[in-house]
C-alpha cells in the first residue's frame, strides 16, 4: 500500500488549524505525529478517518483520494477515549461493526485474539478497565481488516502491561504490511516509530533527532 | 450560566402561563365569553332547531357558559374540527313528527373526545341527563296523545300532543325558576380558579427543576476532591441545595413582586386573585419551593447521568402532578386516592397552598428534611463508592 | 437482503441498549400502571364537582329527585346529608362546591310549577362562588327534576281537559309508562360518523397520557443520542449512515414504548380496533422520531435538551390537547404530533392529514440531518 497526505487544511472560525499538512504513508511504517495540546493532532486524524472535512487537501491510498470518494474498508480509525456503549457487553459492541463469520474468525485467530479480547466478552462495558476498555475500542474499530490504523493516543493512561500489548499489537500491524499513524505525546513510542513529525502552530515538519528538547523547540522553518 | 437559567425561567413562565390561561378559559367563564359552543344542526326550517338553540341560549345571558349555534351539519363537523366547537347535536329531519309517532329515532351528538376539558366533560353529562330526561318528555307527550286517543275523542291526539309539547317547552325555558342561588362568598378558601392557578404554581416549581438540574453539571469528581479538603456529604449537599434554592428564589418570588406593583401601579381590583399576593401566601409557596427543591435534589442523586436525571425528575413531576390535584380539581379522584395523595410531597405543598393547617406544614418540613437526608446519604454512598474503587 | 439483516442486528443491538437503562424502564412501566390505575380506579366516589344534597320535607318529589341524584352514574358526586346546616357547612369548609337544599314545600312548589302557575324556587343552591362549572351542574339539578315536572305537566294538562273531574291516577299512570320508550334518545359518534360508547370522565385523558409519555421515550433516546455522539460512538461508521443513526436509534427507543402501549390499551379494554390503533401508532412513532431528531439538531446538546423538555410537554399538553384545552391557538398545533394521534383516533378523515405531516416531518428531518451533518465536518 502506497499512499499520500498532501496539502491539508483546515479552518475553524478564524483559527487556521492545519496549514498544507503533508506526509507519505506506506504500508510496512508506523508514523509517528507529536504536538502540543490543541495543536490540531486530533483533527488531523479525523480529517484523513473522514470524520470532519478538510478546507483542502487529499489523502491518497494507491491513487484513490479517500477524502472525495470516502475512507471505506480501507482505514480504521481509532479516537481517542474509548467510545462504547456502556450498557452493552464487550460482544454486543463487536456485533455492531462485524460481521458473524469474520467476528468468531477474528476472534479465534486474527486481531481481536492478539489484542485479547476474548477474555472479557461477556463482561458489560462500564465494568472494564482503562486497558480492556482501549483493547475493546481498538477491536471495534478494526472490525473491516483496514490497511490503514489512525490511532489518537492508543496508549493513554494504560498500565505498563497494557501499554506494551497494545504496542506490540500495532508492531504486528504494521509488520503485516499495514500503515500505522499514531498520534501521541509518549518519546518512548516515537522512538519506536519509523518516521516522526512535530505539528505546531498548524504546521507539521519532520523531526529526526527524537529527545525530549529537540520537540520543544519549534522546527526553524516555522520560525522563518 | 444564570443567563441560561433566566431564559429557561422565561420560557417556563410563558409555557405555564398558557396553561394557566387555558385552564381559566375553561373554569370560567367572563362575560360575553362561552365556556363550551354547542352546534345545533338540522334541517334549515326545522322551528325545533330554533326551540332548542333558544332553550339553551336563553339560560342566564349575563353568564352564560354554555352557548349553542344554529348550523349546518358540515359547517359544524368542520367547526368541530377546527376546535371552534365543543361538539354539535344534528336533529334529524322530521324528529317532532316522529316522536309525536312513537317512531325510532335519535338524536346524532358529535364530539371530539380528545379534548377532556372540564366544560366538555360537563356538556357531556348534560347530554347524557337530557337524554335520560327527554325521554320522560317524550313519553309524558306520547302517553297524553295516547290517552286522548283512547278517553278524549273530540279532541285530536296531535293537537293534545302540540298544546303538551309547548306546555313542556315553556317550562323548559323557565326552567331556573325552580331554585334559588345563594352565594356564600369564598370565606378564607380558595376558588376553582385559584385552586387551579395554584397547582400550575406548584407544578411551574417542579418543572424549574427539571429544567435547571442539567444546567448543574454534576461531577463525581468534584464530589471526591470537596471531601479530601473535608467537605463531606452533607456540606457538599447544604450548599449545593442551598444554591439551587437561591436561584429558584431569585427567578421566582420577582414574580410576586412584580405583580403586586403592576396591581398597585394600573390599580387593578384582582378581585380572589389578590391573595396570591399577600406575604402569607409568598411565605408559603417558598416553603414549597424549598421542599421541591430538596426533592429534586434527592432525585438528581438517585440518578447517575444526565439523561436519566431530568427524565426521573420530569416523572415524578407528571405523576405526581396529575394524582395531587395539579390539573385536575382533587375531588375528581375517588376518595381513596385522594387519601393516599394528600400524604405525597405534591399533595402536601397543594395543601399547604390551599389550607396551611399545622398538619401540612409539618409534612412540607418534613418532606423537605426527609429529601435533604437521602440526598445527603446518597452522595455519602457515591463518595464511599468512588473511594473503594480508586 | 444481507444489508436487512445487518438492520435488524443493529435494531437488535440498540433495543438491548435502550432496555438496559433503568430510567427507559420506569417509562415503559409507568405506560401499563397509567393505563390500568386510571381504568381500575374506582369512580363511584370521586367526581368533576361535589355536591351536598339535603331534603327538608318528605315530598315525593324531593325524595324522587334527591334519589335519582344520589344513585345515578354521574361525573357529579353528591353527598347526601341530613340537615339543611350540615349541607352548607360542607360548602363554607370547602368539602363541597355547592349544596342543593330541598325546601320543606318543595313538593308544593314543584307542582305549582309543572301546572304552568306561579311558584316559588323549590331548591336552595348554596356556593361559595358562581362559577361557569357551578352554573353548569345547575343544569343537571334540572334535569333532574325533569321526570317529576314531566309528569305532573301531563296529568295536569289530561286532568284540565277533563270534564268530569280529576283522572284515575293509575289510568295516568299506565297511560305514561305503558308507551314508553325505550331505545335512547341520543346516539354518540366520532366526527368520521363511527358510533362511540361513551368514554368514562376518568379514561379521557388516558390517551393523551400515553402520547406524552411516548414521547419521553423518544426524548430520552434524543438525550442518549448527543451523549454518545458527543463520545464518538458511532464515528466509526462512514458516510451519511453516521447522520441518520440516531433517528434510528429513537425508533428503537419508542417501538418499545408503542407495543407496550398498545398492549395496555388492548388488555384495559380501551382497545378502538386493530385498523385504528396500529395504523395510527405506527405513523406517531415515525413523527416522534423525526420530530425528536429535528429538536435534538436545535439543542444540540443533551444538556439543552434535558432543560428544554419540561417545556416542549407542557406545551403539548396545552395545545394538544391533553389534559387542558387551548383553543386561543390553532397553527402551532398542527407542528406537533400528539394534536395528529390522539384527533385519528377519534376522526378517521384526518388519518390523510397525519400521514402528509408525517412525510413533510421526515423530510425536514433528513434535511436537517444532512445539514448539520455537512456543517460539522
Amino acid at each position: 500500500m502506497n499512499g499520500e497526505v498532501l496539502n491539508i487544511s483546515k479552518k475553524y472560525g478564524k483559527n487556521q488549524i492545519l496549514r498544507g499538512v503533508s506526509f507519505p504513508i506506506n504500508g510496512g511504517e508506523a508514523i509517528g505525529i507529536i504536538g502540543a495540546n490543541g495543536s490540531g493532532k486530533s483533527t488531523l486524524l479525523r480529517i484523513l478517518a473522514g470524520v470532519i472535512k478538510a478546507d483542502e487537501g487529499r489523502f491518497l491510498s494507491d491513487g484513490v483520494d479517500l477524502l472525495s470518494r470516502g475512507a471505506g474498508n480501507r482505514v480504521a480509525y481509532v479516537p481517542q477515549g474509548t467510545p462504547l456503549i456502556e450498557e452493552l457487553s464487550a460482544y454486543d459492541n463487536l456485533r455492531l461493526w462485524y460481521e458473524k463469520d469474520a467476528l468468531k474468525k477474528s476472534l479465534e485467530s486474527g486481531m481481536l485474539k492478539e489484542l485479547g479480547v476474548g477474555e472479557f466478552l461477556k463482561k458489560p462495558a462500564k465494568k472494564l478497565s482503562g486497558g480492556m476498555r482501549k483493547r475493546l475500542s481498538v477491536g471495534c474499530s478494526i472490525a473491516n481488516d483496514p490497511e490503514i490504523m489512525l490511532l489518537d493516543e492508543p496508549t493513554a493512561a494504560l498500565d505498563l502491561v497494557a501499554k506494551e500489548k497494545m504496542k506490540a499489537f500495532v508492531g504486528d500491524f504494521v509488520k503485516r504490511g499495514g500503515a500505522a499513524v499514531l498520534v501521541t505525546h509518549d518519546v518512548q513510542e516515537l522512538k519506536e516509530c519509523d518516521r516522526c513529525y512535530l505539528l505546531c502552530d498548524g504546521v507539521l515538519s519532520a523531526v529526526e533527532d527524537i529527545d525530549g528538547q529537540t520537540l520543544m523547540k519549534k522546527p526553524e522553518s516555522h520560525e522563518k | 450560566m444564570f443567563p441560561r437559567v433566566l431564559a429557561l425561567t422565561l420560557a417556563l413562565l410563558v409555557s405555564l402561563g398558557a396553561a394557566g390561561y387555558a385552564i381559566y378559559a375553561d373554569a370560567a367563564a367572563k362575560k360575553a365569553e362561552s365556556l363550551v359552543t354547542v352546534g345545533i344542526a338540522g334541517a334549515p326550517d326545522d322551528r325545533l332547531i330554533d326551540v332548542c338553540v333558544n332553550a339553551i341560549n336563553s339560560y342566564d345571558s349575563l353568564n352564560f357558559a354554555i352557548k349553542a349555534v344554529k348550523l349546518t351539519e358540515d359547517g359544524a363537523k368542520d367547526l368541530l374540527v377546527k376546535g371552534m366547537i365543543s361538539g354539535y347535536i344534528v336533529v334529524p329531519e322530521n324528529y317532532a313528527r316522529d316522536m309525536y309517532y312513537g317512531r325510532d329515532t335519535s338524536l346524532k351528538f358529535v364530539t371530539d373526545s380528545s379534548s377532556t376539558s372540564l366544560g366538555m366533560t360537563l356538556v357531556g353529562e348534560i347530554v347524557d341527563n337530557t337524554a335520560k330526561a327527554g325521554l320522560e318528555t317524550t313519553n309524558a307527550i306520547y302517553g297524553a296523545q295516547n290517552y286522548v286517543k283512547d278517553r278524549f275523542t273530540q279532541m285530536k291526539p296531535s293537537d293534545a300532543g302540540d298544546r303538551l309539547f309547548e306546555k313542556l317547552a315553556a317550562l323548559m325555558l323557565t326552567r331556573h325558576d325552580t331554585y334559588e342561588v345563594k352565594t356564600l362568598g369564598i370565606l378564607g378558601h380558595f376558588s376553582l380558579i385559584t385552586y387551579m392557578l395554584c397547582g400550575i404554581m406548584i407544578e411551574y416549581l417542579l418543572f424549574w427543576g427539571v429544567s435547571c438540574s442539567p444546567l448543574f453539571h454534576k461531577n463525581g469528581e468534584l464530589s471526591r476532591m470537596l471531601a479530601s479538603k473535608k467537605l463531606g456529604a452533607a456540606r457538599q449537599i447544604a450548599g449545593e441545595a442551598g444554591a439551587y434554592i437561591i436561584l429558584m428564589a431569585l427567578c421566582t418570588l420577582p414574580v410576586f413582586g412584580i405583580a403586586k406593583a403592576a396591581s398597585a401601579l394600573f390599580h387593578a381590583d384582582l378581585g380572589e386573585f389578590a391573595v396570591l399576593l399577600s406575604g402569607r401566601f409568598v411565605a408559603q409557596y417558598f416553603l414549597c419551593a424549598v421542599m421541591i427543591c430538596l426533592m429534586q435534589q434527592f432525585l438528581y442523586e438517585l440518578s447517575n447521568d444526565g439523561v436519566s436525571a431530568p427524565v426521573l425528575q420530569f416523572l415524578v413531576a407528571i405523576v405526581q402532578g396529575y394524582i395531587c390535584g395539579c390539573f385536575y380539581p382533587i375531588s375528581f379522584f375517588p376518595e381513596q386516592v385522594r387519601a393516599f395523595t394528600a400524604h405525597l410531597p405534591v399533595g402536601a405543598a397543594v395543601r399547604l397552598l390551599g389550607e396551611t393547617t399545622t398538619q401540612s406544614v409539618v409534612e412540607t418540613v418534613l418532606y423537605a428534611a426527609l429529601f435533604f437526608g437521602f440526598s445527603v446519604y446518597l452522595r455519602h454512598r457515591l463518595i464511599t463508592r468512588e473511594e473503594t474503587q480508586s | 437482503m444481507k444489508k436487512l439483516k445487518r438492520l435488524f442486528l443493529w435494531y437488535g443491538i440498540l433495543t438491548k441498549r435502550i432496555l438496559k437503562q433503568k430510567i427507559y424502564i420506569a417509562i415503559l412501566l409507568l405506560i401499563p400502571l397509567t393505563v390500568f390505575a386510571i381504568r381500575l380506579m374506582p369512580s363511584d366516589n370521586g367526581g368533576l364537582l361535589s355536591i351536598a344534597l339535603a331534603r327538608l320535607g318528605n315530598d315525593d318529589f324531593s325524595v324522587e329527585t334527591v334519589d335519582r341524584l344520589a344513585n345515578g352514574n354521574s361525573v357529579l358526586k353528591y353527598v347526601v346529608c341530613d340537615t339543611e346546616e350540615e349541607a352548607v357547612s360542607l360548602v363554607s369548609s370547602g368539602k363541597c362546591d355547592a349544596a342543593w337544599i330541598f325546601r320543606e314545600d318543595a313538593g308544593v312548589q314543584a307542582a305549582k310549577f309543572a301546572s304552568g302557575r306561579s311558584s316559588e324556587p323549590a331548591v336552595t343552591v348554596v356556593e361559595r362562588e358562581n362559577s361557569a362549572i357551578l352554573s353548569l351542574s345547575e343544569e343537571c339539578l334540572c334535569i333532574a327534576m325533569i321526570p317529576y315536572v314531566a309528569y305532573g305537566a301531563y296529568s295536569d294538562f289530561l286532568n284540565d281537559l277533563s270534564t268530569d273531574g280529576p283522572l284515575p291516577e293509575e289510568d295516568l299512570r299506565a297511560y305514561f309508562d305503558s308507551k314508553a320508550r325505550t331505545t335512547a334518545l341520543v346516539d354518540y359518534y366520532y366526527v368520521d360518523g363511527t358510533k362511540k360508547e361513551t368514554s368514562g370522565l376518568l379514561t379521557a385523558p388516558v390517551r393523551g397520557l400515553l402520547a406524552m409519555i411516548i414521547l419521553l421515550a423518544a426524548l430520552a433516546s434524543c438525550m442518549t443520542a448527543c451523549r454518545e455522539e458527543q463520545q464518538g460512538i458511532f464515528e466509526r461508521l462512514k458516510g451519511k449512515k453516521r447522520a441518520f443513526v440516531p433517528i434510528f436509534c429513537h425508533i428503537t427507543a419508542v417501538l418499545p414504548a408503542a407495543a407496550v402501549s398498545l398492549a395496555a390499551l388492548y388488555f384495559c379494554g380501551l382497545w378502538a380496533g386493530f385498523l385504528i390503533e396500529i395504523p395510527n401508532m405506527l405513523l406517531y412513532v415515525i413523527a416522534v422520531s423525526a420530530f425528536c431528531e429535528i429538536l435534538r439538531i436545535l439543542c444540540r446538546s443533551e444538556i439543552t435538551l434535558g432543560a428544554v423538555t419540561p417545556i416542549v410537554m407542557t406545551v403539548m399538553m396545552v395545545l394538544c390537547p391533553v389534559i387542558l384545552s387551548a383553543n386561543f391557538v390553532q397553527l402551532p398545533k398542527y407542528l406537533l404530533p400528539p394534536f395528529y394521534y390522539l384527533n385519528t383516533l377519534m376522526n378517521g378523515d384526518f388519518l390523510l392529514k397525519f400521514v402528509v405531516f408525517d412525510a413533510v416531518l421526515c423530510v425536514f428531518a433528513s434535511a436537517a440531518v444532512l445539514i448539520r451533518n455537512k456543517v460539522k465536518k
